[in-house]
């Protein structure tokens, strides 16, 4: 059983591999767990190549913000499900709600496992990160509101250089990703938009291109305020990924948008006395759940043993016992579990796990462990696992629905090219929205935004009407 | 008699591998290579006029005509991003070509083993640097706030330049390490075209009293002259194709700078990243490879006529 996945091994991931493949034997599943990665930079294409070569490999791993399921699915690249898990697994069925069953279907049919990862919970949370330990240091607060974020970050960063010359920066997830934080603060707040900001539908099934709304005016307006106000790297457009990432996991940061360390991590890259505060502004207004399937596993359509996925599949999720060891490797050898659902992991000479699989691509929460690391209380973590959804989450209308961009795909192409170059420095605050946005406009509407927003907004139309 | 010729020239085929069995033996995995990625792809270029189905293949895919094509030449993009990539690789062939030629004249010129050959391997070494190693470097060099460029700016007492919000300057900044990375290993062919050049000619040079210019005027130049012709036509065949890992290594996302550096291989990136559309993308990559087919096929045309030495075929 062929699993391909993006990344790179671990150093012992033959040995676990082969406890793995033991148990399976012990536990009289036939098959043969073999971990195939692939890396990152060659993902796409690579998965692309396998799948038109003919390739047979019988698990991949689908990443919704990467190639959408919908993608595959309108070139018959996947297997459809529902009989599969019918005859071979039936118990998956019950372990994930409806409506992630419901967001893994295309056109009637089921073509993906969802991941029980618990980011599912969808990007409506927003969080915005601050190091707690310097805010307090300098008699600061937790901004609250945008506002007290543009009066307290110039203060932070100042005070900051002051004492140690250098200069920290806010970050967002992505430069491509919408900063989704700030839009719980708008009054039109709940509505949907999409990872790569050309999509938002309101509650009411209305679709709108994102940049055309008053609320993507408003983010750009905020993130050039700080960009003029140099709270914002001079040259994000360009800034490494690395270098972004070190700076948020060694806590040299004003402000995560949607993204920041934890503070186990901060603590175990030797940051003393850090202290993290990761939350959503204006929490008691409702949380939206969109995205429901931001990761999932499938079975490709050149597959020969399409049972064998599920199979693997269902035995991982039908024990905390099968599931540490996939994540995990051998206890002892490779990691030590810490109470009920602590685990500390045994790394190797250059201090880096022997063995460790990423969990956000095929977790499933409720045999979740923390890392020892984890500083939060044992409560904390129960309802971590618990409660994935807050009390007051509401669905999108749009849970479930998946654009298929085939009708309009030279529109939807040139949409997606002209978006960098248009939309994207005005996204990011670089360029004012003022001084750029007539001209991206332009530019937009002559790659044909409206042929593509028409569309979608009739596939939205159809499918609402579908799940009445 | 022809049919005779036809066999002799089989049986001395055969016999030419009989004796020097040791040579094709080094070409094979040359020629495993070619035949498998040279010619069993060819039959895929068919998906640039379907819409591709992975499950149906290449033989039940509905034929879509020349559709896949649309999403390029429909783009308004389309004119400044082929523009963009004969621009950069004009200046690419024409100043990586003055660089290896200038550094091969210069190496030749050094006496001393040992530091001709730490001369030889420093000039190397970049040609080894991946792209991404290479944009740690440029950033280091180029960013607004510590990179050493703008600290000399600063240090002078002038305001930092913003080199990644500045798009006219990138296309120099492009060829300069674009130059900067290859112009080594390049010269390593002019050197050997160098090397091989009969020290008879320059003994009688000397002879007749010419000075060391004189003698790379007209002795060198001229018999470099058929490499740098051969070597530039097969750069000019792919003058359509763009670097991309340079430019997305550089460049990546940022859209002010992609005014002047978008090629038609990150353009297309940008636009199938997310459909993952293989037809699409073969459908430009037909459109790179028979453009740069006339330009190799015009170009040896020109050679031929003014220069014949330096046609390919």
């Amino acid at each position: 059983m062929r699993y391909y996945m993006p990344g790179a091994p671990t150093t012992q991931e033959k040995e676990a591999t082969a406890a793995i493949n033991e148990k399976l034997a012990a536990d009289g599943v036939p098959i043969d767990f073999t971990p195939m990665y692939v890396p990152w930079d060659q993902w796409t294409n690579k998965i692309n190549l396998m799948l038109s070569a003919g390739d047979e490999f019988e698990l991949l791993h689908v990443m919704d913000d990467y190639i959408p399921i919908y993608a595959y699915v309108s070139r018959d690249g996947l297997t459809p499900l529902d009989e599969l898990i019918e005859e071979y697994a039936p118990a998956l069925k019950d372990r994930f709600e409806d409506i992630l069953w419901k967001c893994a279907t295309v056109e009637g049919k089921i073509y993906a496992i969802p991941d029980y990862w618990r980011d599912n919970s969808g990007d409506g949370e927003g969080q915005l990160n601050f190091r707690l330990d310097k805010l307090e240091e300098f008699g600061l607060s937790v901004p609250t509101t945008l506002d007290e974020v543009l009066e307290t970050l110039p203060v932070l960063q100042q005070k900051w250089e002051e004492q140690d010359g250098e200069k920290r920066y806010v970050y967002e997830h992505s430069v491509n990703r919408c900063p989704l934080a700030l839009h719980r603060t708008y009054d039109t707040w709940p509505y949907f938009t999409s990872q790569d900001g050309l999509f938002c539908v309101r509650q009411d099934g209305t679709a709108q291109l994102y940049f055309t709304t008053e609320e993507f005016k408003k983010d750009c307006e905020f993130m050039h305020t700080l960009y003029t106000q140099g709270l914002i790297h001079p040259d994000v457009l360009n800034l490494p990924a690395d270098t972004r990432r070190t700076a948020l996991d060694y806590g040299d940061y004003l402000m995560g948008i949607m993204t920041g360390p934890t503070e186990s991590t901060l603590l175990a890259n030797g940051i003393e006395g850090a202290r993290v505060s990761s939350k959503a502004l204006e929490p008691e207004k409702p949380y939206l759940r969109n995205l429901s399937l931001l990761n999932a596993n499938a079975v490709p359509a050149t597959c020969k043993n399409p049972q064998a996925g599920l199979l693997f599949l269902d035995w991982m999720y039908s024990s905390q016992e099968n599931q540490d060891l996939v994540l995990y490797g051998i206890p002892g050898t490779h990691w030590n579990p810490v109470g009920d659902d602590q685990y500390e992991l045994i790394k190797g000479e250059d201090n880096k796990p022997l063995y460790q699989f990423d969990s956000w691509m095929i977790e499933y929460v409720p045999y979740h462990r923390f890392s020892v690391d984890d500083v939060s209380t044992e409560e904390e973590r129960a309802d971590y696992v618990s409660n994935i959804y807050p009390d007051n989450t509401v669905d999108s209308v749009m849970v479930g629905f998946g654009f298929n961009s085939e009708p309009v795909k030279v529109e939807y192409a040139n949409l997606q090219a002209e978006y960098t170059t248009a939309i994207l420095p005005i996204k990011v605050g670089v360029v004012s929205y003022e001084e750029g946005f007539e001209s991206a406009m332009e530019k937009m509407r002559t790659a044909g935004c409206e042929a593509v927003i028409a569309e979608y907004q009739k596939q939205l139309t159809d499918y609402i009407e579908s799940q009445k | 008699m022809k049919q005779k010729t036809q066999k002799q020239k089989k049986s001395g085929l055969l016999r030419d591998i009989r004796r020097n069995k040791l040579s094709y033996l080094l070409m094979l995995p040359a020629g495993i290579y070619t035949l498998l990625f040279g010619y069993c792809t060819l039959p895929y270029i068919v998906i640039a006029f379907q819409n591709y189905n992975y499950t149906k293949g290449i033989f039940g895919s509905e034929f879509v005509g020349l559709k896949n094509f649309e999403f390029f030449f429909r783009s308004n993009r389309a004119a400044l991003v082929t523009f963009n990539t004969v621009y950069l690789n004009f200046f690419f062939i024409v100043v990586g070509t003055l660089a290896s030629v200038l550094l091969a004249l210069l190496l030749n010129e050094i006496r001393g083993k040992r530091y001709l050959k730490v001369t030889q391997s420093m000039l190397l070494f970049p040609n080894f640097l991946s792209w991404i190693i290479v944009n740690y470097i440029v950033f280091a060099m180029l960013s607004t706030e510590y990179g050493w460029i703008n600290q000399i700016i600063k240090s002078l007492g002038h305001t930092p330049v913003s080199l990644y919000s500045s798009a006219d300057a990138w296309p120099l900044i492009l060829v300069v390490v674009k130059t900067w990375k290859s112009a080594g290993i390049n010269s390593v062919i002019y050197m050997a075209t160098i090397v091989g050049i009969d020290e008879s000619y320059y003994e009688a040079a000397k002879i007749d009293g010419a000075t060391k210019l004189q003698q790379i005027r007209y002795i060198t130049m001229p018999l470099l002259a058929l490499t740098i012709c051969i070597l530039t036509l097969l750069a000019i065949g792919k003058i359509f194709y763009g670097d991309f890992q340079m430019i997305y290594s550089l460049v990546g996302d940022n859209g002010i700078l992609l005014q002047r550096t978008d090629v038609i291989d990150t353009f297309v990136y940008r636009a199938l990243r997310q459909t993952g559309d293989p037809s699409g993308a073969m459908a430009v990559g037909l459109y790179q490879a028979a453009v740069g087919f006339v330009l190799v096929f015009g170009s040896n045309f020109i050679a031929k006529k003014y220069f014949p030495g330096g046609a390919i075929f």
